[in-house]
């Protein structure tokens, strides 16, 4: 696999020199796309789920046929056409959404704004349920927008130099609706001489804009959201802290970061979620062979923490984005 | 009374975005398409245009900031070249599914910027403020 390019690859499960989790992560390193199966002499439940927790694509009791392996290769080819029709199909259904979308915001808020004239307070009361509502809708749409350009991009996307503050940061905390959005929370990023980053420029503004939509919907009115840039030794990390709506260690530790998980947090009953958000966050950021924590502290603040490892010098800078914001 | 044309194939927000408009003392005019949009442009000679991209091809929008923009002493639209646009569109600069847009794109004529659908009405306001001073 140094030295040519393989579409699959037959792997025995014992190997003399290297464990065979440890050969697949090297593998899924070296080829994303391509097809591993592992064969097993003694084949077990838990050996079978490790594999597949490492890359894996299949498991196969020996003997091997060439019959079994054509067919496990079908599956598979099957499959992923699967996935890939079904988040083209989230993603165009997503995108034809925002019209309508658009037209039901835009008209609430023109009432809401008073701009055809003065509304009662019962009527206030029920445009902002439309226009929570439409919020809500909105993020359930960008969750599908991302999670289909995730399953896009792990097929065609390149790890480049990426700049955190210029390419990623900047161009989340610009969005209208978070500068100037109707908590009136303020926003400080401090950290100066950070090194980029290794990683995909849109994957990692697809966290942020996550974790800072996050710090808006269940931060306290009035306060103040910060992003802490700094460097651990060869990993450069962003923490991002807000004010609000706390959670509990049971909860960091168990199910912050599985999909569709809604936490009922303190201060945080109504608020609205599509609980795929963090999921994709902590996807992204594994993929990109970092970490994505969670801290509650004491003064109902959290911290979210990304650790990603610092770009190598040989790595080319993301170009793309350079003119972009 | 400055005039704005609206092109946008959503009749909805167009009519939304219209009250709200001319509550703020501007003169509007709608228009549905790109190609009833250029008609409208060199009758109207709007002080600024509110643009869709999407609408009766994929990438309508575009075509018509080429068409105004031309630059060709032949062309049909050089009373109306210099027209501030705004573009409206759906595909977030965040979340861009597959496609590569912004406002300073070097392959887009000069525009004067660029909002993303669901639309905040006070960025678009001040961004016609801008536009129409």
């Amino acid at each position: 696999m140094e030295r040519d390019i393989f579409s699959a690859v037959l792997v025995e499960e014992k190997l003399p020199d290297m464990s065979c989790p440890e050969f697949l992560q090297q593998a899924r390193k070296k080829s994303a796309n391509a097809i591993l199966i592992v064969s097993s002499v003694e084949p077990s439940l838990s050996a079978a789920r490790q594999a597949f927790h490492n890359g894996a694509d299949d498991y196969l009791d020996l003997p091997i046929t060439p019959g079994l392996v054509q067919e496990s290769i079908a599956n598979i080819h099957a499959q992923r056409h699967q996935n890939r029709s079904m988040s083209d199909f989230l993603a165009l259904w997503a995108h034809e959404a925002r019209g309508p979308l658009t037209a039901i915001q835009t008209s609430a808020q023109v009432l809401a704004g008073g701009y055809l004239g003065p509304l009662n307070p019962e009527q206030t009361g029920e445009l902002g349920i439309i226009l929570r509502n439409c919020g809500y809708l909105a993020d359930m749409i960008d969750c599908h927008l991302d999670w289909a350009q995730l399953e896009w991009q792990q097929q065609t996307g390149e790890n480049r130099a990426v700049d955190w503050i210029h390419q990623v940061i900047e161009p989340v905390l610009q969005r209208p609706e978070y500068r100037d959005n109707p908590k009136s929370m303020t926003f400080r990023l401090t950290g100066i001489d950070i090194p980029r980053v290794a990683g995909n420029t849109r994957q990692l503004q697809i966290v942020v804009n996550n974790l800072v939509n996050n710090a808006i919907k269940y931060g306290r009115d009035h306060t103040e959201i910060r992003l802490d840039l700094s460097r651990q030794g060869d990993r450069v990390i962003l923490g991002i802290h807000n004010t609000g709506c706390t959670l509990s260690r049971h909860d960091i530790e168990t199910r912050l970061f599985q999909p569709f998980v809604r936490l009922k947090s303190k201060g945080g009953e109504g608020v609205k979620g599509t609980g795929l958000g963090l999921y994709l966050c902590h996807r992204i950021i594994r993929q990109h062979g970092g970490n994505l924590t969670a801290h509650s502290g004491p003064g109902d603040e959290v911290e979210f923490r990304i650790s990603l490892p610092q770009a190598p010098l040989t790595l080319p800078a993301d170009e793309s984005f350079n003119d972009q914001f | 009374m400055k005039k704005v044309l609206l092109i946008d194939d959503d009749k909805d927000l167009c009519q939304s975005l219209s009250a709200v408009l001319r509550t703020q003392g501007y003169e509007v005019a709608v228009a549905h398409s790109a190609t009833e949009g250029l008609k409208t442009t060199l009758a109207l000679k709007p002080d600024a245009i509110v643009l869709d991209v999407l609408m009766e091809t994929d990438t309508a929008g575009f075509e018509f900031i080429y068409q105004i923009r031309d630059e060709r002493d032949s062309s049909r639209y050089l009373s109306v070249r210099n027209t501030p646009i705004v573009l409206l569109t759906a595909i977030n600069q965040i979340t861009n599914f597959r496609f590569s847009l912004n406002e300073k794109q070097s392959y887009l004529p000069s525009i004067s910027g660029m909002l993303t659908k669901p639309l905040q009405i006070e960025s678009l306001l001040d961004r016609l403020k801008q536009m129409t001073a």
